[in-house]
C-alpha cells in the first residue's frame, strides 16, 4: 500500500523549473537561511536544553559587542570571501578544484620563506614586494600541476586536488622541522616583513584588500571577455569549442588566476595576520569556501554576503561554546546543520514541488475500498 | 621486530580497507561521496554510544559481557552508517543536490560531532577499555606462540569482517547481476535507466551499505586499535581510505593489498629509527603514489582501470 502510495507519486509532484522570478528565489534564500539559524538553534538547544534564545543572544554577543570583535569577524569574511573568489570560476567551468587549503597554504609557507630569510635584510617594502611574489607563485605552482595534467590527460581533477592538499600539509611540516633546529616545530612570530598596521590594528588591511579584489574580480567575472568564456564553458563544451573557444587555454589561465588570488590569500594570512605559521593556518576555510562559492552559485556579490554568514555563524557559534562551556567542536557541528539546511533550500529553488491533496484524497478513499 | 611491525600494519590497514571497500561501493554507483570521513566519525560515535547506553546500567566495568558489548557496537556503528548513507543519498538523489558540497558538509558535521559527543562519554573511559578487550580477543589466538598465528590469525573480529567484506564485494562486482546493473549505473544512469534498472534504488542502496561498511573503520580505529581510547580525530584516516580508491583503481581485492601498504607505510616511521624530517616525508608517500596511480591510469586510459564514467553527476531524467 505505502509502496504504491510512492510509487505512482499523485500527491507530491516534483518538476524541474524552466525559470524562477527573481524575487521568488530571494524569498527562497532568505527562508533557507531562517531556516539554517532555526535548525542551528535547536540543536543547540538539543544540547543544552533551554538556551534557544541564548543562541541568538550570542550570535550578537559574539559579532558585535567589540571593535576587536568586529575586526576578527570580518577579517574571517575577507579571507573566506577571497578564497571562494579564487575557487568560484573554475567552479564555474566546472574544474572542481577542492584544493584551495593546500594552494592556500603553500602560499602562507612561500611568504614565510620571504620573511623568515629575506625580510631582517631589506628594506619592508622591498620585503613585503618578495614575499608577496614568492606566495602567488607558490600559489600557482600547486593550482596548475592538477590543472596540467587535467588538460592533456583529462586527470580527475577532484582527487588530485585533494591529495595536493596533504601534501602540501607535509612539505610545510618537513619545512618547520628542517628550519626550526631547536625542535619546537613552532615557527616563532616573525618581526620583519610584516603589513603595516591601520589605526594600530592588524586586520583592517586585510579587509581592504579583499573588498578591492572583490570589485575587480566581480568586473572580471560579470563584464569581461574572459569572463564570459568561463560562462560558456561551464554550460557547454561543447558550444564553447564550436563557438572557437580553445578550453585548455581557458582552463589553465582561469587556475592562474585562482593561484594567484589563493597567494594573496596565504600573504595576507602570514604578513597580515598572524606573523607565522603552522600545518593548521588555513585551518579548513579551503573547504569552507567551496560550501560558500556554491551556495552563492558563483555570484561574486552574493558570495559576500554568505561568507558574511558563515563567519556570523561561527563566532556566534564560539560564543555559545564558552559560555555554556560545552566545549569541544561544537562550532563544527552549528556550522554543518547550517549548512545541510541551506543546501536542502537550494532545492526548492531549482525545483517545482506541487502537493496535491485532491490527490491525495482520492487514494486514501481508494485505499478504504 | 619484524613479526610485530607486520601485525600491526595489518591491523592499521583495517580502518582503510573498511573505509574504501565502502566507498568503492559507493562510487560504483556514481556517487563521489566525500563524506567519508565524517561517515567513520559518525559511525565509531554511534557505536561507543550504543555501548554506553548498555554500560550505563552496569556497575563496574568487569561485568561487562563482551560478546554482547561487541555486538551492540556493531549494530550501532552500521545502523548509524546506513543513516550518513540515506542523508547523503537524500540530498543528491532526491534533492538533486551537488555531490561534493553534500559530502564535505558532511564531513564537517561529523568530525564536529565526533569530538562533541566523546568528550561527554568520557566517564564510560574504563568501560571502554575493557569493551575493547572484547573487540580485540575475542576470536583470537595467543599473541606471541609462533610467527604463523601472530601474522595471520591474532586479530579481532573486525579485522576478519573487512577482508570478508573486502572479497565478498569483489565476487559481487564480477559475478553477479547486481553487481553488473551496480557498474552500470555508475558507468552511464541514462543507459542503465532506458534498460530498466532503477538509478533511484541502484544509488540509495549502494551508498546506504557503502556508507555502514566506511562507518566500521571508525569503530575499528576507536575499540580495537586505539583499545578503547576516545579522544582522537578520525578525518584524516577517512581521506585516505579516499585516496586508496583511486590507488586500487576501484577494485576491492585489490583495495586489500593497496589498504595494507598504506597502513604499513603510515605506521612505518614509528619503526624506523628515523629522524623527524625523514618521517615527515615518509608521511607525504601515500598521497604521492597515489596521485602518481592517477596520472598513470589517465594517461594509460586503459578501460577498467578508470573512475565510474558518472561519477560525480547526479542523474535527473528530465536533463538528458
Amino acid at each position: 500500500m505505502l509502496k504504491n502510495f510512492f510509487k505512482e507519486n499523485d500527491f507530491i509532484r516534483i518538476s524541474r523549473r524552466m525559470e524562477i522570478p527573481t524575487w521568488k528565489k530571494w524569498v527562497f534564500k532568505i527562508a533557507g537561511v531562517l531556516a539554517g539559524f532555526l535548525f542551528a538553534a535547536i540543536v543547540v538547544s538539543f544540547i543544552s536544553p533551554g538556551s534557544f534564545f541564548k543562541f541568538f543572544e550570542s550570535l550578537i554577543v559574539g559579532n558585535f559587542t567589540t571593535v576587536r570583535k568586529l575586526l576578527v569577524l570580518f577579517e574571517e569574511v575577507a579571507i573566506l570571501f577571497l578564497i571562494s573568489c579564487a575557487l568560484a570560476p573554475a567552479f564555474k567551468m566546472k574544474f572542481w578544484n577542492i584544493g584551495a587549503e593546500g594552494q592556500v597554504l603553500m602560499a602562507c609557507l612561500g611568504t614565510v620563506i620571504g620573511m623568515f630569510f629575506i625580510a631582517p635584510n631589506v628594506p619592508n617594502a622591498v620585503a613585503l614586494i618578495i614575499e608577496l611574489l614568492l606566495a602567488v607563485t607558490f600559489g600557482v605552482v600547486w593550482s596548475l600541476i592538477p590543472t596540467l595534467f587535467k588538460a592533456f590527460f583529462n586527470t580527475n581533477e577532484t582527487l588530485f586536488t585533494l591529495m595536493m592538499n596533504y601534501i602540501a600539509k607535509g612539505i610545510v611540516a618537513l619545512m618547520i622541522t628542517l628550519w626550526i633546529k631547536n625542535g619546537s616545530g613552532v615557527i616563532p612570530v616573525l618581526e620583519y616583513g610584516r603589513l603595516p598596521r591601520i589605526g594600530g590594528q592588524n586586520y583592517i588591511i586585510n579587509i581592504i584588500v579583499a573588498v578591492v579584489i572583490g570589485v575587480i574580480f566581480a568586473f572580471y567575472m560579470m563584464r569581461s571577455k574572459q569572463g564570459f568564456e568561463i560562462s560558456v564553458l561551464g554550460g557547454s563544451r561543447n558550444t564553447a569549442k564550436y563557438v572557437g573557444i580553445d578550453v585548455k587555454k581557458v582552463l589553465i589561465r582561469t587556475m592562474i588566476i585562482t593561484g594567484v588570488i589563493c597567494g594573496i590569500v596565504g600573504f595576507l594570512l602570514v604578513a597580515g595576520a598572524s606573523y607565522s605559521m603552522n600545518e593548521n593556518t588555513v585551518s579548513g576555510r579551503g573547504f569552507t569556501a567551496i560550501l560558500v562559492c556554491w551556495l552563492a552559485g558563483f555570484n561574486i556579490p552574493e558570495m559576500a554576503g554568505v561568507s558574511f554568514l558563515v563567519a556570523f555563524m561561527k563566532y556566534g557559534a564560539r560564543e555559545v561554546e564558552s559560555s555554556l562551556h560545552v566545549g569541544g567542536s561544537f562550532v563544527d557541528i552549528v556550522v554543518g546543520v547550517f549548512f545541510f539546511v541551506v543546501i536542502a533550500s537550494n532545492f526548492f529553488i531549482t525545483n517545482q514541488v506541487k502537493i496535491n491533496f485532491k490527490a491525495f484524497k482520492k487514494k486514501k478513499k481508494e485505499v478504504i475500498e | 621486530m619484524f613479526i610485530t611491525f607486520l601485525r600491526n600494519a595489518i591491523r592499521f590497514s583495517t580502518i582503510f580497507l573498511f573505509g574504501s571497500t565502502g566507498e568503492t561501493i559507493v562510487e560504483k554507483s556514481g556517487h563521489l561521496n566525500m563524506g567519508i570521513p565524517g561517515v567513520m566519525c559518525i559511525g565509531a560515535l554511534a557505536g561507543c554510544a550504543g555501548m554506553s547506553i548498555y554500560f550505563n546500567t552496569l556497575t563496574d566495568p568487569s561485568q561487562i559481557n563482551l560478546f554482547g558489548a561487541v555486538v551492540l557496537g556493531i549494530l550501532f556503528t552500521i545502523v548509524s552508517g546506513a543513516i550518513c548513507g540515506v542523508i547523503f543519498s537524500f540530498f543528491t538523489v532526491t534533492l538533486r543536490c551537488n555531490q561534493n558540497i553534500t559530502g564535505l558538509t558532511l564531513t564537517t558535521l561529523g568530525a564536529g560531532i565526533n569530538l562533541f559527543v566523546f568528550k561527554r562519554l568520557e566517564t564510560f573511559s574504563s568501560y571502554f577499555g575493557k569493551a575493547s578487550d572484547g573487540f580485540r580477543n575475542l576470536f583470537q589466538v595467543e599473541v606471541g606462540a609462533n610467527w604463523f598465528t601472530d601474522v595471520f590469525l591474532s586479530y579481532g573480529i573486525l579485522v576478519y569482517l573487512a577482508i570478508i567484506i573486502a572479497v565478498v564485494a569483489t565476487i559481487i562486482f564480477s559475478k553477479t547481476r547486481v553487481g553488473l546493473n551496480l557498474k552500470a549505473v555508475g558507468e552511464s544512469p541514462a543507459t542503465a535507466d532506458s534498460a530498466g534498472i532503477s538509478v533511484t534504488r541502484y544509488r540509495y542502496l549502494a551508498t546506504i551499505i557503502g556508507c555502514s561498511i566506511a562507518s566500521l573503520g571508525g569503530l575499528f580505529m576507536i575499540m580495537d586499535y586505539l583499545g578503547g581510547n576516545i579522544e582522537y580525530g578520525l578525518d584524516e584516516y577517512g581521506w585516505l581510505a579516499v585516496a586508496i580508491v583511486i590507488f586500487s583503481m576501484w577494485k576491492p581485492h585489490f583495495g586489500i593489498l593497496a589498504s595494507f601498504i598504506f597502513g604499513a607505510l603510515y605506521i612505518a616511521p614509528s619503526y624506523l629509527n628515523a629522524s623527524f624530517a625523514m618521517k615527515n616525508v615518509i608521511k607525504m608517500i601515500p598521497y604521492v603514489v597515489t596521485i602518481a596511480v592517477l596520472v598513470v591510469t589517465s594517461i594509460l586510459n586503459k578501460k577498467g582501470n578508470q573512475p565510474p564514467e558518472g561519477l560525480g553527476i547526479n542523474y535527473d531524467r528530465e536533463k538528458r
